[in-house]
């Protein structure tokens, strides 16, 4: 990759960033909040300070494991946008075995409940795979409506059979699980979870970029058609993807659970799942661009938490800017001549080729 | 029983306005995902412009002229800049939440809810027999049936339906008829925007007569799936948005006392299975029948 092609690749995301800034400040601005205010309260939220600094790390780590599978999935063409459900999934089946294990050696119920929650995410994602693509049901709808049921499933888990008798309904939780086998303590920083997000990124990216089927899915995303006439197993690698992008995010979940949180209340983290889709897009699906949107995203989130706490800006200031980069980042940044005089001809909408490739198989 | 219908068809009418507003745009080739944000909005402006100079029609006219010029930019997005359709509407919707929650507390002050000096009037009230059925439902309701009808006429018995279908179906032969197709889909998805003003009104003046944080959960993304359900035919996706409507009916009734015979969570689950089943099986008959799939169209043309 040549600098003016990784040039090229940034400058669409940085300026989808910037404009989605322009446009949010003149919300606050209009509705009587300072600007600089509320710049100054996003820096200190998210890299003012140590505490800062580890708040932004804790929200990006989710972020980063959704981003990272969803970036697999995207990039083999399957458009999988079930991250949330996923991770509910995941976080349940490993509290689940973790509140079996009840403060029991931790040395085996700790690697047994992470293993429970990517395979509970991966099989919840395969759901949809499998329809998608033995029977051609549209990923985008059915991984949709599998997280508007993990949604309800989990508050039915959070409020029945693994309730703490505290609070009720939608904000349910959880039994909390045994203090041993926590992996993190509430700010949700540690050295196993820093280890543990740092192996699944290296393992990304060895197998995306270093590997055959990592070659395979970036064929496939490209044009179906032609990689089973390479001898690719399209199925296989489809397969594959949901269940990698599904595991990621049930590890997402798995340590949220483990790590800052030790119970599950009913839908937390409620839009971590579509920004980890943005997080993927604007990295442009490279797993170690995706580290870096992570953080991003991370650390807005971190701002959005602290300037609620210390500001009377609403939390949900920074959930427009999140909203409005996720609508800019897929244009381009100016309808280019030529594009125009090709659009005339078909009078087509397209869909961006470079950063989501089509997953229809011809039929 | 009777009140078990009363209350499907009041909660079915918001899906049925934003599905039929999801079924324009999806004819043209557009999968609209972005019917979610656009009724939060208009349930948003709806409300705060009642609220603030106390007229409901007020509220409706301003929240249909915002979530058209919303739905002229995102088809300026989809269309000059080549945003992917399906990010830029599910980013829609985000942005619907954020800034209805954003403008709550901004301008109102709460995180809680906002009061309409009013509701919609209704046309039927205080009937007897049978006729309760259709008792206390919004003039919206009957407007949304009205609706169904002028969209069946004009969808399937003008040119202007032809063009359309053409224009989602097959663009390149369109063009090649002389169709304009960027016209037709900003068109589509300006009665999408409109269609979802009244949607959000709707849901917003009928029964709570408040707007609160996110009160769409999900229901755009239902009418959206009504418009799969009912293969993108008016009457179809009518019907498939009423049925929603019966299962969220079902769900508030199970939340007042049928708890013991299935937890509420699964009573609501049940639209959502549905939608994956009739995908699926939609899908599998398109297949077998050789017709491409309508989401095929969008993706790659």
């Amino acid at each position: 990759m040549t600098p003016t092609v990784l040039l090229g690749r940034l400058l669409r995301p940085l300026a989808a960033i910037v404009a989605a800034f322009v446009v949010s400040a003149a919300v606050y601005q209009l509705t009587g909040y300072s600007v600089v205010t509320i710049l100054r309260g996003a820096i200190d939220g998210s890299i003012g300070s140590p505490d800062a600094l580890t708040s932004s790390l804790r929200w990006s780590i989710p972020l980063l494991l959704i981003g990272l599978g969803v970036a697999v999935a995207f990039k083999a063409g399957y458009y999988n946008v079930g991250g949330q459900g996923q991770m509910y999934m995941g976080a349940l089946a490993s509290l689940t075995v973790g509140l079996y294990g009840d403060g029991r050696s931790a040395v085996l119920f700790v690697p047994l409940s992470i293993l429970a929650g990517i395979v509970a995410g991966a099989l919840w994602s395969l759901i949809p795979g499998l329809l998608k693509i033995y029977l051609g049901a549209d990923e985008v709808v059915t991984t949709l409506m599998m997280n508007f049921i993990a949604v309800l499933f989990l508050e039915w888990a959070a409020a029945g059979p693994l309730k703490s008798g505290a609070g009720s309904g939608q904000a349910a939780t959880t039994r909390a699980l045994a203090p041993g086998y926590r992996l993190s303590d509430g700010s949700g920083v540690s050295p196993q979870l820093a280890i543990l997000a740092a192996v699944v990124l290296f393992a990304v990216w060895v197998f995306v970029r270093r590997t055959r089927t990592g070659l395979d899915i970036v064929l496939v995303g490209r044009n179906p058609v032609m990689a089973s006439w390479q001898g690719i197993g399209v199925s296989r690698i489809g397969l594959l993807v949901f269940a990698v992008s599904g595991g990621s995010a049930g590890l997402a979940g798995v340590l949220e659970t483990f790590g800052p949180a030790g119970a599950i209340s009913a839908g937390f983290s409620p839009d971590v799942g579509f920004v980890g889709v943005i997080v993927a897009l604007v990295g442009g699906l490279d797993p170690l661009a995706v580290v870096l949107t992570a953080l991003f995203f991370g650390g807005l989130r971190a701002a959005t938490l602290y300037m609620a706490i210390t500001t009377d800006l609403p939390q949900s200031a920074l959930d427009l800017l999140n909203g409005l980069v996720a609508l800019l980042i897929t244009a381009r940044l100016l309808p280019r001549a030529w594009n125009l005089r090709r659009r005339r001809r078909t009078g087509a909408v397209r869909v961006e080729e470079d950063v989501t490739p089509t997953a229809e198989v011809a039929t | 029983m009777i009140e078990l219908l009363n209350t499907s068809l009041q909660a079915g009418t918001p899906i049925l306005l934003a599905a039929l507003g999801g079924m324009f745009a999806h004819r043209a080739g557009v999968l609209h995902l972005g019917l979610e944000g656009l009724m939060l909005l208009g349930a948003f402006i709806t409300v705060a412009t009642a609220a603030k100079t106390g007229s409901v029609l007020t509220g409706l006219a301003l929240a249909i002229v915002v979530d058209v010029l919303v739905s002229v930019v995102f088809w300026a997005l989809i269309t000059y800049l080549d945003a992917n359709v399906m990010i830029t509407g599910l980013a829609l919707s985000m942005s619907g939440v954020g800034i209805t929650s954003y403008l709550l507390e901004a301008i109102f002050g709460t995180q809680g809810a906002i009061q309409a000096p009013r509701g919609l009037p209704a046309p039927v009230s205080g009937a007897h027999g049978v006729l309760r059925v259709f008792d206390n439902l919004s003039v919206l309701t009957w407007a949304a049936a009205i609706l169904t009808v002028i969209s069946w006429f004009l969808l399937r018995r003008t040119r202007f339906g032809l063009r359309l279908a053409a224009v989602g179906e097959d663009p390149f032969s369109a063009r090649g008829a002389g169709v304009k197709n960027d016209r037709m889909r900003l068109l589509a998805l300006v009665a999408g925007g409109a269609l979802c003003a009244l949607a959000g009104a709707e849901l917003a003046l009928s029964s709570v007569q408040s707007f609160s944080e996110n009160m769409t959960q999900g229901r755009g993304f239902l009418a959206f799936t009504a418009v799969l359900l009912g293969m993108r035919h008016p009457i179809g996706t009518a019907a498939a948005a009423l049925f929603f409507g019966l299962a969220e009916g079902l769900g508030i009734q199970s939340q007042l006392g049928l708890d013991h015979l299935l937890p509420a969570q699964f009573v609501l689950m049940i639209p959502y299975v549905c939608t994956i089943v009739a995908v699926t099986v939609s899908s599998v008959l398109a297949g077998r029948r050789g017709v491409a799939l309508p989401s095929v169209v969008e993706k790659r043309l």
